[in-house]
């Protein structure tokens, strides 16, 4: 991955993400599979302006699928990032 | 809560508030919660969602309803803290939200109007001195038996009055028929066939019996006729018609006789000894009737020509409304042609102006002196209104059980107690005079 701007794909929002913003000043974030930590974190810093402290990766396998058909396909498979910042540093998720 | 009220003549009122800061701010977390514990967002349970979230979400809807709690609230506080008798709200204007974070808006509305009560003891109501005469006897029993009586053809005699004919007709004017010149004359006027009618002046139009007189069965006669200058239709008033008469048939009137049979067919009596009292029951019933009718229009005209206000124009134009929807219906009902009613269009509205007119004003003025007199409605009354309210209506048990649940039947049914009461109560203040009659009561055959 070279391209920073297709690194991130976008914020995710649920009641788990909330409570990391909450607890640990992390945000989460659906990003390329192939993107590393280090593209993520620069990413993250270019895009929004901030000071990444540590960045959490885990890869999610695209789930089976099926449409009035008996070959299965499936989901994409997708990955997701837990970015935290520096203390003080925040996204306005509104 | 700040509240100005200006009054304007015509039965209007402006009322402007201003909702506190505090009171906006309560409100608007307390929608906020309701939207916060409703609201479903992908990757929230409901009532998770973080509240930022929520307002921005629902900015929209809030701040809308927030304008409607807000504004009804405000409304309603105005109304009570200045005693105003609001009729109706007519409009809001101006809602805003201030910068000190105050909620401000005016609503106008229709108030009652404001007027002030004459004497009310000794209202003068004339009657005239009515009594059921030997001769109305007389003629309402001829009226029973003339529904009930026969028709037989007689032949071998010509035409004469009190027969009945059976006649065909066409009508001309200066040769042309009569629709042609007056396209709004009733089909009756222009021709018909096999038409009866009592040989009796004046009977279909002033002239038309008495030159039938003499014809025989199966003969012809031409009739010339001079409308009246004041003939309803017009275009005609006042013009010679000519009708084609052929007679086809002479029926003479054959009474029956009065015995028991007859008392009986008539329902009033069992025997034809009785059949002149019960006759005499009645129509001195239906004098009463009259009567009292009569006492209770002579009041409310009183009312209103004595207690000079103006109504609110806006409820009067939907109750002249209304009045013109009935009066259209009743028009049909009576089998005249939407032709003709479309024709009589302004009169009808003019009509239907002039009665809601009356009846709102009479409405406000027993109001206002059921207040001041004190009048209620006892939970008996109630249920006697609401018994014949049944019973006019044919409610089964079940529509009487929504009836009471509905608080606008309620107070509809109030309302009408405590205006029969309240007219009541003046025609039992009123000053009674007994006037020599115009005229004979008309004797009307006693309904049976």
């Amino acid at each position: 991955m070279q391209n920073l701007s297709h690194v991130i794909k976008t914020i995710r929002l649920s009641e788990k993400a909330t409570l990391l913003v909450e607890n640990n000043n992390s945000y989460v974030f659906e990003v390329h599979p192939k993107s590393t930590k280090q593209e993520i974190a620069q990413a993250v810093e270019a895009g929004f302006g901030l000071k990444v402290v540590a960045v959490n990766t885990l890869n999610y396998a695209g789930k089976a699928r099926r449409k009035r058909t008996p070959q299965a396909g499936f989901t994409a498979d997708w990955k997701k990032a837990i970015v935290k910042l520096a203390p003080g540093e925040k996204i306005d998720l509104t | 809560m700040n509240i100005t009220v200006e009054k304007f003549p015509d039965c209007k009122a402006a009322i402007r508030v201003e909702v506190p800061r505090e009171r906006v701010e309560s409100q608007r977390t307390a929608i906020t919660k309701f939207y916060h514990k409703g609201a479903s967002i992908p990757g929230f349970r409901p009532g998770k969602a973080p509240a930022a979230m929520i307002v921005r979400r629902y900015a929209k809807q809030i701040e809308q309803e927030l304008r409607d709690r807000l504004t009804a609230e405000g409304y309603q506080a105005g109304s009570k803290q200045e005693g105003l008798e609001i009729l109706a709200p007519l409009d809001v204007k101006d809602p805003q939200f201030t910068e000190e974070g105050t909620f401000t808006f005016t609503v106008e509305v229709i108030v009652a109007p404001t007027f002030e009560l004459p004497e009310l003891k000794g209202i003068p109501i004339k009657l005239p001195k009515l009594s059921i005469t030997e001769e109305n006897l007389d003629q309402a029993i001829l009226n029973l038996r003339e529904r009930q009586a026969n028709y037989p053809a007689v032949e071998g005699r010509a035409l004469q009055l009190g027969d009945v004919a059976v006649i065909d007709y066409n009508a001309f004017i200066d040769g042309k028929p009569v629709r042609e010149l007056a396209p709004s004359a009733p089909e009756r006027l222009q021709e018909s066939v096999d038409y009866w009618i009592m040989v009796k002046e004046p009977n279909f139009l002033p002239g038309f019996s008495d030159a039938l007189v003499g014809l025989e069965a199966g003969g012809t006669r031409q009739v010339v006729l001079t409308l009246a200058a004041d003939f309803p239709v017009k275009e005609i008033a006042g013009m010679d018609v000519t009708y084609e008469v052929t007679l086809k048939e002479v029926r003479e009137q054959e009474l029956p006789l009065i015995d028991d049979e007859f008392a009986r067919s008539t329902r009033l009596a069992d025997e034809a000894s009785q059949l002149r009292e019960a006759v005499r029951s009645t129509l001195e019933r239906e004098l009463t009737q009259k009567m009292e009718q009569s006492k209770r229009e002579q009041l409310l005209q009183y009312l209103n020509d004595q207690i000079v206000f103006p109504v609110p124009q806006e409820l009067l134009g939907q109750a002249t409304q209304q009045r013109a929807r009935e009066l259209v219906q009743a028009n049909q009902e009576r089998g005249v042609p939407e032709e003709e009613i479309l024709q009589n269009r302004e009169q009808i509205i003019g009509a239907a102006h002039h009665q809601a007119e009356f009846d709102m004003k009479v409405r406000f003025i027993l109001q206002k002196i059921a207040q001041k007199e004190q009048v209620a409605a006892t939970s008996d009354e109630m249920q006697r209104e609401l018994m014949s309210h049944a019973m006019r209506t044919k409610a089964t048990r079940a529509q009487i059980q929504k009836l009471l649940k509905s608080q606008e039947t309620i107070d509809r049914l109030r309302e009408n107690v405590i205006t029969r009461k309240t007219v009541e109560l003046l025609l039992a203040q009123a000053v009674i005079e007994e006037v020599e009659a115009e005229a004979e009561a008309e004797a009307e055959a006693p309904a049976v």
